[in-house]
């Protein structure tokens, strides 16, 4: 009787095929819920490390503050890709960002791009005056939304978060919001269009309280 | 096992050479894709600014898009001439989302308009 001595057995073969599938199941399943829980405690490090450095930087130029005309300052410059928001991309960007073409756009934990920027208020005379530091993220899931919210407006040190969705009233989550509200706010549709992370290093107007409208609690 | 290590090593390479910018003749993003992205991104910035009084500007309308010189990377940076009111030319950052309502978004990062 002639047999095959270098084939497989069926023990090898369906270990084999046991041993990918593990593997396939941890890398399609495991690996990625491991990884967003990892990557949303470095996104919380980063932001909060991030937002005190630029606003000690701004804190510290002679062309900030209400009473100044912020065209030509650090803001500005911040908003409008300028010099000095390229000599600061370590600050304003994750490690792995890539920073060589868009200083202030960076890509965060879950690999889309954020970028930084500032409200202001117009003046008659077309200057502009910063009232608010923002990082706007943009098309998170559900999911996603709540890791990055998980640990509430406390985490990042921020002043307010605005949770944007098409066509709906803008919601605003205040340090006193209850977490069952904030995941509400995250899972009422697929996808969220932008959640905006404010601080306040210049005092809010009086017109951005909640009891002004200007936003909603959730 | 042999040839698995080359073509392994041949997918890194092509992996790694993805992420760096490349010159695009026929950017992937349509012009219509690129109207709304652009609509999207400058009535953000117009209400970036707001008046004392809390009320927000009007939404921008963009128009008669073109694109040129594109390089994609990380994200799809282009020349971009449109009409907002005036006419305006200036480089703009595309990125595609997973978000059916928002399939690309922009952001400019050329000089500032």
């Amino acid at each position: 009787m002639n047999t095959n001595v270098r084939g497989f057995t069926l023990v090898e073969i369906v270990l084999t095929l046991g041993v990918i599938a593990v593997l396939g199941i941890a890398a399609f399943i495991v690996y990625p819920m491991v990884n967003d829980a990892r990557q949303g405690k470095i996104d919380r490090e980063f932001l909060m490390a991030a937002s005190t450095n630029i606003i000690s930087a701004f804190q510290g130029s002679h062309q900030f503050g209400p009473n100044h005309d912020t065209d030509d300052s650090f803001l500005s410059d911040l908003q409008y890709g300028g010099q000095l928001a390229w000599a600061l991309p370590g600050q304003l960007c994750h490690p792995w960002s890539d920073t060589s073409k868009v200083p202030y756009l960076c890509n965060d934990a879950f690999g889309h791009p954020f970028y930084w920027s500032t409200m202001s208020l117009g003046n008659p005379d077309g200057t502009l005056n910063p009232f608010q530091l923002q990082a706007t993220f943009s098309d998170l899931s559900a999911t996603q939304c709540i890791q990055l919210l998980q640990n509430g407006v406390h985490a990042f040190g921020a002043q307010q978060i605005e949770i944007v969705r098409s066509g709906e009233q803008t919601v605003c989550v205040q340090p006193f919001t209850d977490p069952s509200k904030l995941v509400a706010a995250c899972t009422s549709s697929d996808f969220v269009d932008q959640i905006q992370i404010e601080w306040d290093p210049w005092g809010r107007p009086y017109w951005m309280s909640p009891e002004y409208g200007w936003c909603q609690e959730p | 096992m042999r040839q698995c290590l080359v073509i392994l090593i041949f997918a890194l390479a092509a992996c790694s050479q993805s992420q760096a910018p490349v010159p695009v003749d026929n950017p992937p993003v349509s012009a219509q894709a690129a109207t709304a992205a652009l609509s999207d991104a400058l009535s953000q910035r117009a209400a970036s600014v707001v008046r004392a009084d809390g009320k927000r500007p009007a939404p921008v309308r963009v128009e008669h898009v073109e694109l040129s010189g594109c390089q994609a990377g990380a994200q799809l940076v282009c020349k971009v001439e449109f009409d907002a009111g005036d006419h305006w030319s200036t480089r703009v950052a595309f990125w595609q989302t997973p978000n059916p309502k928002h399939p690309w978004r922009a952001i400019i990062v050329g000089d500032k308009p």
